[in-house]
């Protein structure tokens, strides 16, 4: 039981919480328990949040081998002592009743326990089988560690980029306009923008909700007589547009015409930043489309700067607000505004625009709009991509565990980057392939489709994500699996999942702080934490079931699981030089098998200028953004606005800015034209809704995590349909009516939700996806952006019908 | 014993919220906080998680209430485990499958 005085320390810490939240100013830091005076051994240490892109630190206060108290931590320029709903129940994220612990193999359509050493071998068989047709699939949840051990795995290891990650499905697109634009990934800014920012533009993102910590820094510097603008371009009214000084409402892909015509109205005005676009700036578009319907390459062709001005012309601010429904007379505001040499402009975004058959179009053109104004690279002027998950910049994009990528922004394409991973990785060279693999959507079709139909995948191996519940139009990319006699999904988690009823093979994972770890944030900052707790059960690291099953390979005999010198790829070996076997459970932390992987690692990070500083100094700290340079002193020094000079140390003195991974090899970056596109499914008779998904603040990702904490179900427990009130009643529905929402690919019974948490537009319907029980991914498309594959969540054709 | 922070979204006919929170201020479980427009701080003491969850259930029901937000929740040992899920199963369809936390 509670003491008098320990309840009314609660009673006062909850009024304040509630207050703060209320008040949406947050000012102090809130702590569920305090570190105890009397003695009970309570032991704090830092680590980030498990859950969003922020990157937000927490104090994790254990007590008895258990987490019992989470803060946020004050040491922490990212959340500066604050926490999201989410962060503050982070700790029984690890607590759910029905943690896996044991490993699970379905005999006759039974999940039985088996031990690890069974489990390993079952792993090591099906690839051994065939380890061409073999794939693994993880997620911004690996850790940096994780990721590369599994990079190195399937990429020295057997030889083959198979390899993709759920970042495929939720940053792809930034990626791939990062490169067209600047030749290489990840924001020039950092958060500090949003402290010193005139104007803040959400471009599709409900930051108040998916990102509120980082929103929050713009609501404090108001509520401190700061002026800052916000303004929420946006298909549906969210807690974001509550906040917004503006709302402006688009149609779906009309963001692609908005940024053209706030491009218009630069070059018509003559508000351009021409001494900035001459000196810095390259114009590009794409070719003509070829003959065969391929797409143009994504790195296209030049064009003049009057060239460009003629594409653009047609952007007249009545044509946009035709294309985009957006007022013209709010076209010509936001060209004003970018036209406006002093202001500090930060435009953000997310799933909205990366979640976009147009993803890549739409990152270029709003990078394109910054860079021909004059507004990047200082202080409040930036482009900023925010990410969903904790580490999809740490790992997937600079671990590289893509299919197309390897390690430190290295490409598989290019063969001089392939001898340099060679070289690192000590293997023969031509060891690596040059053939990419398949990306996240193409690989479940082949998984789920039949073997003699070309379906190429055999065995997929599943770490720290959740496809079953996160691929689009599932009926035809996931589920045809349980048809499959042949087909092998292995799959690693913490807790049972829509992916793990199609699992033949269950392994318990370790999750947070119950091992080592590293993320890397939006950002570029990377971050470390120590294990805190042990396990449940006989759960394990993830990082651990790779090097384990890697060995497994190695001794019965695969060659390529050994370097050129026949030392196995994993060889680990102590301050006296002595082997450690790693891939014995019991030996596992005889040292920081973290350690040796991250500074292995980080040698490949210079290449491509994203320089990491060595293991030690991220345990010093709360993070520290990349590129990361050894000072004459020996102090190493992050880095934080990318390209300008005097911040970033490998911008040439004189130069200003540099773009010094120019794809034109100039040290320019690409102000890109591309046109405005109407989505490939549209509302027509049959299916007169447009459908988007999306996040809850409540819940985070798939809530395999967040569902099984009682007070974030409590407030968010099932999801819904939201409609507009016309649409309602003209269907004859009122809030927690239920219906179907169905789409040529699926459908799914929800309850109505009307001027609830937000609001669509008329015409338009908007679905969370983070009720395993009502899986809106039974009715999504699967059409994707044809460079970054990603799919697009946000944007397809359904009809709304009320259950009887 | 369960101690939540609570932010209450009051409704935007100012007799329904005005009555809300009178009936609010008189409820012995519940420290009534500052007001922010629509939204109400407020801190909830119940004798156990279920009790505090049905708390909640009625707050969101009473006449004036729009929506419950959760801030905080004070946890430790003593807190009862989260609620249980069903076992992983093969070949259910989506319309098959429980709402297994609801």
């Amino acid at each position: 039981m509670y003491s008098v005085d320990r309840r009314d320390f609660l009673k006062a810490g909850a009024l304040a919480a509630a207050t703060a939240a209320a008040s949406r100013v947050h000012g102090v830091s809130l702590p569920i328990f305090e570190p105890q005076s009397n003695g009970t051994g309570l032991r704090w240490d830092k680590a980030p949040c498990r859950f969003c892109g922020t990157g937000c630190h927490v104090m994790v206060g254990t007590e008895n081998g258990r987490v019992v108290a989470i803060q946020g931590d004050q040491k922490a320029d990212v959340n500066k002592g604050l926490l999201c709903v989410k962060g503050y129940h982070v700790g029984l994220a690890l607590y759910g009743k029905d943690r896996l612990t044991t490993p699970l193999l379905r005999k006759n359509g039974r999940l039985v326990p088996i031990s690890w050493e069974q489990a390993l071998a079952i792993v090591a068989d099906r690839i051994a089988a065939d380890p061409k047709r073999f794939s693994f699939y993880g997620s911004g949840q690996w850790t940096i560690p994780e990721g590369y051990a599994a990079n190195k795995f399937v990429k020295a290891g057997l030889g083959t980029n198979l390899i993709d990650a759920n970042p495929r499905l939720c940053m792809a697109s930034a990626v791939t306009g990062f490169m067209s634009t600047f030749g290489v990934d990840e924001p020039p800014g950092v958060y500090d923008d949003l402290d010193t920012c005139d104007v803040a533009i959400m471009w599709g993102n409900n930051m108040a909700e998916m990102h509120p910590v980082l929103f929050s820094r713009l609501v404090d510097r108001r509520a401190r007589g700061e002026k800052v603008v916000i303004i929420d371009m946006t298909t549906r009214r969210t807690r974001t547009s509550e906040l917004a000084d503006e709302v402006l409402f688009f149609k779906p892909h009309g963001d692609l015409a908005i940024a053209n015509g706030i491009a218009h109205q630069l070059v018509k005005n003559g508000t351009i930043d021409k001494a900035f676009v001459e000196k810095h700036c390259n114009f590009r578009q794409l070719a003509a489309p070829s003959a065969d319907g391929a797409p143009p390459p994504m790195l296209g062709v030049p064009m003049t700067l009057d060239e460009y001005a003629t594409a653009v012309e047609p952007y007249t601010p009545e044509k946009v607000e035709q294309l985009s429904g957006v007022p013209a007379d709010k076209i010509v505001m936001l060209g004003d505004l970018f036209g406006q040499r002093g202001l500090r402009i930060n435009s953000l975004w997310c799933m909205g625009m990366n979640q976009h058959t147009r993803g890549t179009a739409i990152n270029c053109l709003v990078h394109g709009i910054h860079l021909l104004s004059g507004h990047l690279g200082k202080p409040g002027d930036a482009a900023t991509s925010l990410t969903g998950q904790p580490s999809a910049c740490g790992t997937a994009r600079e671990v590289g565990t893509l299919c197309h990528l390897l390690p430190g922004g290295l490409s598989i394409a290019n063969a001089e980057h392939r001898a340099i991973a060679e070289e690192h990785w000590n293997l023969e060279p031509g060891r690596l392939s040059d053939k990419i693999g398949y990306h996240a959507v193409e690989l479940f079709k082949r998984f789920s489709t039949p073997t003699d139909q070309g379906g190429d995948i055999a065995t997929i191996w599943v770490q720290v994500t959740n496809p079953g519940h996160t691929l689009p139009d599932l009926n035809h990319y996931f589920l045809n699996k349980a048809k499959l006699a042949d087909k092998f999904l292995i799959v690693s988690d913490v807790y049972p999942t829509a992916t793990t009823e199609l699992a033949d093979l269950i392994l318990p994972s370790a999750m947070w702080v119950e091992k080592n770890g590293m993320y890397g944030n939006s950002e570029r900052r990377t971050q470390q934490w120590f294990k805190m707790v042990e396990p449940p059960g006989d759960a394990r690291d993830d990082a651990w079931q790779v090097i384990a099953v890697s060995r497994l390979l190695h001794d019965r005999g695969m060659k390529t699981m050994g370097d050129r010198d026949g030392r196995w790829l994993f060889h680990t070996v102590d301050a006296k030089g002595e082997e450690v076997p790693i891939w014995q459970w019991n030996h596992y932390y005889d040292l920081n098998v973290d350690e040796h992987l991250f500074n292995e690692y980080r040698a490949f990070s210079t290449h491509k200028h994203k320089n990491l500083a060595p293991y030690a100094q991220y345990v010093l700290t709360r993070g520290m953004r990349w590129p990361v340079v050894e000072q004459p002193d020996g102090a190493w020094k992050e880095t934080l606005w990318r390209f300008t000079e005097g911040s970033d140390p490998f911008v040439a003195a004189g130069k200003g800015f540099q773009f010094y991974h120019s794809v034109t090899k100039d040290d320019r970056a690409l102000i890109w034209f591309r046109p405005h596109e109407f989505p490939p499914e549209m509302p027509d008779t049959e299916y007169p809704f447009w459908l988007c998904t999306g996040r809850v603040l409540e819940h985070w990702h798939s809530g395999s995590m967040t569902r099984r904490i009682p007070q974030l179900h409590r407030a968010m427990p099932k999801a819904y349909v939201e409609m507009h009130r016309s649409d309602a009643a003209r269907l004859g529905v009122a809030s927690g009516d239920l219906v179907t929402v169905r789409s040529r690919r699926g459908e799914i019974d929800l309850p109505v939700w009307i001027d609830g948490r937000g609001s669509p537009q008329l015409g338009e319907v908007f679905v969370p996806f983070f009720d395993e029980a009502k899986l809106i991914n039974l009715v999504t498309l699967a059409e994707y952006d044809p460079y970054s594959k990603q799919p697009d969540y946000k944007k397809c054709a359904v009809t709304v019908v009320r259950k009887a | 014993m369960s101690v939540s922070g609570l932010v209450i979204f009051l409704s935007s006919d100012a007799q329904l919220a005005q009555h809300a929170c009178e009936r609010l201020r008189s409820d012995q479980r519940l420290i009534v906080g500052d007001r922010f427009g629509p939204r109400l701080a407020v801190a909830a003491e119940t004798e156990s998680v279920a009790a505090d969850r049905a708390l909640v259930d009625e707050l969101r029901a009473l006449p004036g209430v729009e929506h419950v937000d959760v801030a905080f929740v004070g946890f430790d040992e003593h807190s009862p485990p989260t609620e249980p899920r069903a076992a992983p199963r093969a070949g259910a369809s989506n319309k098959e499958k429980p709402d297994v936390l609801g």
